[in-house]
Formats: structure tokens, C-alpha cells, sequence
């Protein structure tokens, strides 16, 4: 029994020696890392649009000098329009063994149709979202950290100031005036599509410019129908609605 | 003087030699935690804000030393000990937040998890209260034999 208590006792001292040299070491590990200011670089993002896609791509630079391995290092950005999220990325989680240098880019990819159809404000109104980006990575496999910050980001909508107005042109035709402001920070480059029905809702028309508005550009152009006293417009750009409303008399 | 006055007093003797002995360990043991705590506070200012949580293990810590010291000898030092190892995996599974810890400083949330880590402490004190169940078992036996 003695002995057995004496090698419990052994057991438990080797185990509370390691349990608290751990963390210990992960800090040695971390501060290896880091204290070279050239072992991690983050470069410049980059942004581009296709279609109603977008892409964020931040180079990723680290040359891991600790004596663990570094896994699952991935970030996550959630945005939030008045404590509501309409878009939550991650990037794929990348693993750095001990002694590696791993250089990369961490994409963020999205469709701009499925924030907006949370918020479709957005189009229209430029307004403040809250973003906050966090970046997890483990080491040793054990050890996991998260670094999250809260910023404001200023949304500009890429229809600011949208008009749309109408005038007959004769007995027959209407012309609609549409213009807007592109307050984003991407050019707008695609197909402005204007649909007309009648108030029953059934297509009587349909025009389609394809349009490239530069970032902070004014955009103005007519399109003429065949119509109707009265009916509904629908604009659109690359398939997502814009508005809908209704014009001509009651 | 009876024969139970005689008795007694050695046993008297022993028991006061004893509460002074624990209380002299007991005070070493408070002069190191204080002397921890002056270097963690100086060193690490964040450290002042678990000010609570490190006085409530000083003082139970404390409180452990000198109830196992006091009943050395006793099968109420083994029940000590289990109570001890069964408060350290209450107090580390609380004062951790399950193995999630998160600081916020100048605005950026710095989180550490460690439940692995957490998994491994609880079952080093599962093992000590074990060790404790085997002392407490032997104890009553031998006292049985005697």
C-alpha cells in the first residue's frame, strides 16, 4: 500500500510539474516567435469583385522559430449592421510546424446578394457597420488564442442618392432618368437592369446598360419604354434588386 | 493529583506544541504567498485585477495547512487533504471560467483557452483525492490492527 501511495504521490508531482511548465513554455515559444519582428508580416489587402462575388485577400507571412507547432490559425471576420450580423468569413486554418516558414494569403470570399438580402439598406444607404476580426491560432495543440478587436467600418452604398424619374415622351413612350452616386469603395461594373410591369405585376418591359462606375463617380442614364399610364419599375444590378416602385398617376 | 490530571497533561503539552506548529508553518506558508503576491502586483499590473480569486486561495490554502497540520496523526488529516484536492478542482474550474480566459485591454479581447490543460489539473486532483481514499483505508487499518 505504502508503495503504491508513494508512486501515486510521484505520479502527481511529475504531472503538476508539467501541467505548470506548459504554459511556461508556450510563452518562451510565443516570445521566440515574436520577438523578431520579421518572423510574422501581414501585406497589404486586396480587393476584387466578379459578378456579384467579392474577394479579400491578405498576404500571410510567418517563419515559425518556437519549439511547438502552430495549428489551426485562421481569422474570422463577423459584420454587424445596428447588433444585427449579416456576414460572418473565415479563412481556411493554416498549420505552421515548428521550424517552418509558411507564406500565404488569407482569402475571404462572399457574395454581395446574400449580405445585401440581410440588409438591403445597404444599396442605398451609407451607414457605419461594426466589424470585428479575430484571430485564432493553437500551439503545442493544447493552447488556443484568440485576438479579437472591434472596429467601425464606413460603409459607402454604391447607389447613394438614387433617383429614378420619369417623363412622357409621347402619346406611346416613357422615358425613365435613373441616376446614382457610387459611394463604395469598389467599381460597380455590370448589368443595371430596368423592368417594368403593370400593376398587376406582368412584364411590359425591360432594358438592360451594361454600366462601369468608378469608386465616388456619378452615374446618370435614361431608358425608354413603350407603357402605360401608370405601373411598377424594378431596377436591378447583376440579378440583385435595388427598388421597386410604383409610378404614374394613382 | 489524580491520575487522570496526569494523563492529561502531556496530551495537553502535545496538542499546544502542535496548534504551534502549524501555526508557525501556516505563517511561513502566509509570508511566501504574500511576498508572491507583492511580486506578481509589482511585476504584473493586470495581476491586481484577480486580486479576489488569489486572496480566496491564500486563504483556503491557508486554512488547509494548518487544519492538516493540527490533526497529523488523525484520519481527519486524509478526509483534509480529499476536501483540499476537491476545493482546488472547484476553485480552478471557477476561477477560470471552465478553461476560457479573456482580457480585454485597450480594446482588443485576448482570449486563452485552455480545457485540455484544465482536463489534466482536475485529473492530477482526482488522483490526489485517490491517494487520499488509499490513506484514509490504510490509516483504519492499521489503527484496527493496533
Amino acid at each position: 500500500m505504502r508503495h503504491a501511495i508513494r508512486a501515486l504521490r510521484l505520479v502527481i508531482v511529475v504531472l503538476w510539474i508539467a501541467v505548470l511548465l506548459m504554459p511556461v513554455t508556450v510563452a518562451l515559444s510565443l516570445w521566440e516567435i515574436f520577438e523578431a519582428r520579421n518572423n510574422v508580416a501581414i501585406g497589404e489587402p486586396s480587393f476584387s469583385m466578379s459578378d456579384e462575388n467579392f474577394l479579400i485577400s491578405v498576404p500571410f507571412f510567418m517563419n515559425n522559430t518556437g519549439f511547438y507547432d502552430i495549428s489551426d490559425l485562421f481569422a474570422k471576420i463577423s459584420v454587424y449592421s445596428e447588433n444585427e450580423e449579416i456576414a460572418e468569413f473565415l479563412t481556411e486554418p493554416l498549420n505552421i510546424p515548428a521550424g517552418r516558414t509558411v507564406e500565404s494569403n488569407f482569402n475571404v470570399s462572399g457574395s454581395l446578394a446574400d449580405i445585401i438580402s440581410r440588409d438591403s439598406e445597404l444599396l442605398t444607404n451609407s451607414k457605419d457597420l461594426n466589424v470585428n476580426v479575430a484571430l485564432h491560432f493553437q500551439v503545442a495543440y493544447i493552447l488556443a488564442f484568440n485576438i479579437a478587436r472591434n472596429f467601425t467600418y464606413n460603409w459607402g452604398a454604391p447607389f447613394s442618392n438614387l433617383t429614378i424619374d420619369y417623363m412622357r415622351v409621347n402619346a406611346t413612350h416613357i422615358s425613365f432618368f435613373v441616376s446614382f452616386y457610387n459611394n463604395a469603395s469598389f467599381p460597380l461594373s455590370g448589368p443595371l437592369k430596368v423592368e417594368l410591369s403593370n400593376l398587376q405585376n406582368v412584364p411590359i418591359g425591360s432594358a438592360v446598360h451594361v454600366v462601369n462606375v468608378e469608386p465616388n463617380e456619378y452615374y446618370q442614364d435614361s431608358f425608354t419604354f413603350e407603357a402605360d399610364e401608370t405601373g411598377i419599375i424594378h431596377l436591378s444590378f447583376a440579378d440583385i434588386l435595388i427598388v421597386e416602385r410604383r409610378w404614374g398617376s394613382p | 493529583m489524580s491520575e487522570a490530571e496526569v494523563e492529561t497533561k502531556p496530551s495537553r503539552r502535545k496538542l499546544i506544541v502542535k496548534v504551534v506548529k502549524a501555526a508557525v508553518i501556516t505563517t511561513v506558508y502566509g509570508v511566501i504567498w504574500f511576498v508572491i503576491w507583492l511580486l506578481l502586483s509589482n511585476f504584473l499590473p493586470i495581476f491586481q485585477w484577480f486580486s479576489t480569486l488569489y486572496w480566496i486561495l491564500v486563504y483556503a490554502s491557508l486554512f488547509f495547512t494548518f487544519a492538516i497540520k493540527i490533526s497529523e496523526g488523525t484520519i481527519y488529516k486524509y478526509i483534509l487533504v480529499i476536501l483540499r484536492s476537491f476545493f482546488i478542482i472547484v476553485y480552478i474550474v471557477y476561477s477560470t471560467n471552465f478553461g476560457v480566459f479573456t482580457i480585454n485591454i485597450g480594446g482588443v479581447a485576448f482570449t486563452v483557452e485552455f480545457i485540455p490543460l484544465l482536463a489534466i489539473m482536475v485529473a492530477i486532483n482526482l488522483l490526489s483525492i485517490a491517494g487520499g481514499l488509499i490513506q484514509v483505508i490504510e490509516f483504519a487499518a492499521q489503527t484496527s490492527e493496533d
